[in-house]
């Protein structure tokens, strides 16, 4: 009966979505797009070596392919606008204040340079460049210029469009099968039958959601809070909003029920229920959990894509 | 099977259904091979059939670019599940033509129609580069194309179109080389809800976001792309030739 009834809610959903997307275009373009403050102008990037290639680093980051990322990612395949879009994880925002906003008490990272080298090994399953290497010294100076202007030491709640926007835990939960039909009627079209994305003549136009070429067991997108947040905010791209809460819950689960890379961080031990234990513990993901045919335990394989089993650094 | 389990599937399967236009029509309801269909769609396409579809080439060409631009588009080398849809809306009047109109209903036959659409899907593109150069601040056109205006809203043309508008899949034509009064057209046309075509709206609302003046640089900007493109490379690799 449960079933019945979110399959249910899901069509009015459908249906409700179509007959008032439209009415988004109205909405006060400034409150979806820019945050409170002024963020310096893309055109007109500074005389700075370190920050124009930082920039460059950050929207295509599949140049550092092979040697410190090892899946079809940018950073701005989820940091939108070279990581300034508000609700789309703005960069900006770490430097509002030092933890960041979904990480758990226990993997705080307490330097920007720790935070990128986080992203570097569990999002794009890569090997973080060295903190005084050229590349993270870039980045850094690339997010500094950037959140030049942002209010520092704000609570969370207090910045417009850090992180994604808060997305209510829906009463009726969220069901991976609901997900599929979500998926393939608004998601296939760019990401895949498969979840394998789109690139044309090697260039990656549209992400990976699953397999060896997205991100890891280990990244935050994994977790179905934080990937509904982010569908929700962000997709279909330039639609942001249109999807219902509960379309968000169910097709972030659907994606994040397939398999991916194993998350780096598990070949401190090889084993994956400790990983689960130090790394993965309460969060909402489907690691160390049935996959949708009953088959076999997502996450349970030593499998880590194209990356070399090269321990990370804890 | 339990009532829960045959409700989940019904909805996947009426979800399926919906989309069973397109996934028939790619299907193998033709008895032709892929080159008879060629060889008789370049015959409809450079003479028109007995129903009253006006030859193709006289508009679409059969591949070459046109010395001045017109309002018709370049669909050689277009993705066929692309056009199909384009042929199916035009047919339902879901996108507006009365010429197309005219033309798309009297493809009364199958074969007839997948024929000429495999035609001009088998016709050589214009040779792109899928190597991005880094956007030009003082070009409004290269900018929105390459990053957009997201403080607007507008994602970069690039994100769904691929790198220098090359075409992705099934949903999103090539770019580069078009023509520049048939983009103009089909973006204004979008921008005032005349053509709703698109999946989800992502056109829509990206076009309602551009000013005119905006959609006129684009156009512009896309036709002379392929042009520019080639004397790009040209310069790069008389640069490469003369270095010792």
């Amino acid at each position: 009966m449960k079933r019945a009834i979110l399959c249910l809610v899901l069509v009015t959903g459908i249906f409700f979505t179509h007959v008032f997307a439209q009415n988004y275009r109205d909405a006060d373009l400034a409150v979806l797009y820019l945050p409170d403050f002024t963020l310096p102008d893309p055109k007109n990037l500074p005389e700075d070596e370190a920050v124009i290639l930082g920039e460059s680093l950050f929207i295509n980051t599949q140049q550092l392919r092979g040697k410190h990322v090892f899946n079809a990612l940018n950073c701005s395949s989820c940091h939108l606008d070279a990581g300034r879009l508000v609700f789309a994880a703005p960069i900006w925002g770490a430097l509002s204040s030092q933890t960041s906003k979904i990480s758990l008490e226990r993997d705080k990272h307490k330097t920007l340079s720790a935070r990128i080298a986080h992203c570097f090994t569990v999002s794009l399953n890569g090997i973080a460049p060295e903190e005084d290497s050229e590349i993270m010294q870039a980045m850094i100076a690339y997010i500094h210029w950037l959140g030049r202007n942002v209010p520092r030491n704000q609570g969370e709640e207090d910045l417009h469009g850090r992180g994604f926007p808060h997305l209510d835990i829906s009463p009726l939960g969220y069901d991976p099968l609901l997900g599929q039909v979500v998926y393939t009627s608004k998601c296939m079209l760019c990401h895949g039958t498969q979840g394998e994305g789109v690139n044309v003549g090697g260039t990656v136009v549209n992400t990976p959601l699953w397999g060896d070429l997205s991100y890891t067991w280990g990244a935050e997108m994994a977790r179905i809070d934080v990937a509904a947040a982010y569908i929700k905010a962000n997709m279909p791209l330039g639609r942001r909003f249109i999807l219902s809460d509960q379309e968000a819950w169910d097709v972030a689960a659907y994606i994040n029920s397939h398999e991916r890379p194993q998350d780096p961080r598990n070949l401190l031990t090889q084993i994956p229920e400790k990983t689960a234990e130090l790394f993965h513990q309460g969060e909402d993901s489907f690691y160390l959990k049935k996959s949708l045919n009953d088959e076999q335990i997502l996450g349970k394989h030593t499998h880590y894509g194209e990356r070399p089993t090269l321990p990370p650094n804890p | 099977m339990n009532f829960k389990t045959w409700i989940t599937r019904s909805i996947f399967c009426s979800a399926l259904l919906a989309l069973s236009p397109l996934t028939l029509a790619q299907g193998s309801f033709t008895q032709l091979s892929h080159d008879e269909l060629i060889k008789k769609g370049s015959l409809i396409a450079a003479r028109g059939n007995d129903e009253g579809t006006l030859a193709c080439v006289t508009c679409h060409g059969s591949g070459q670019p046109r010395k001045s631009p017109a309002d018709y588009s370049q669909i050689a080398g277009f993705s066929r599940d692309y056009m199909l849809k384009q042929i199916r809306d035009f047919q339902s009047s879901t996108r507006e033509s009365d010429a197309m109109h005219l033309n798309a209903t009297s493809l009364v036959s199958q074969d007839e129609l997948m024929a000429v659409l495999t035609f001009y899907s088998s016709l050589p593109r214009p040779n792109i580069p899928t190597t991005v150069t880094p956007p030009d601040p003082s070009n409004p056109a290269d900018w929105l194309a390459k990053r957009g205006d997201w403080s607007r809203g507008i994602p970069a043309c690039y994100a769904c179109h691929g790198p220098n508008g090359y075409g992705v899949g099934s949903e999103f034509p090539p770019l580069a080389g078009q023509d520049k009064q048939y983009i103009e057209k089909q973006l204004k046309n979008f921008k005032s809800g005349m053509r709703y075509n698109d999946p989800q709206g992502m056109m829509g609302n990206v076009a309602f976001r551009l000013s005119d003046e905006e959609i006129e640089a684009l156009a512009t900007y896309f036709y002379a792309l392929p042009s520019q493109l080639q004397a790009q490379a040209q310069q790069q690799s008389q640069q490469t030739r003369t270095r010792p």
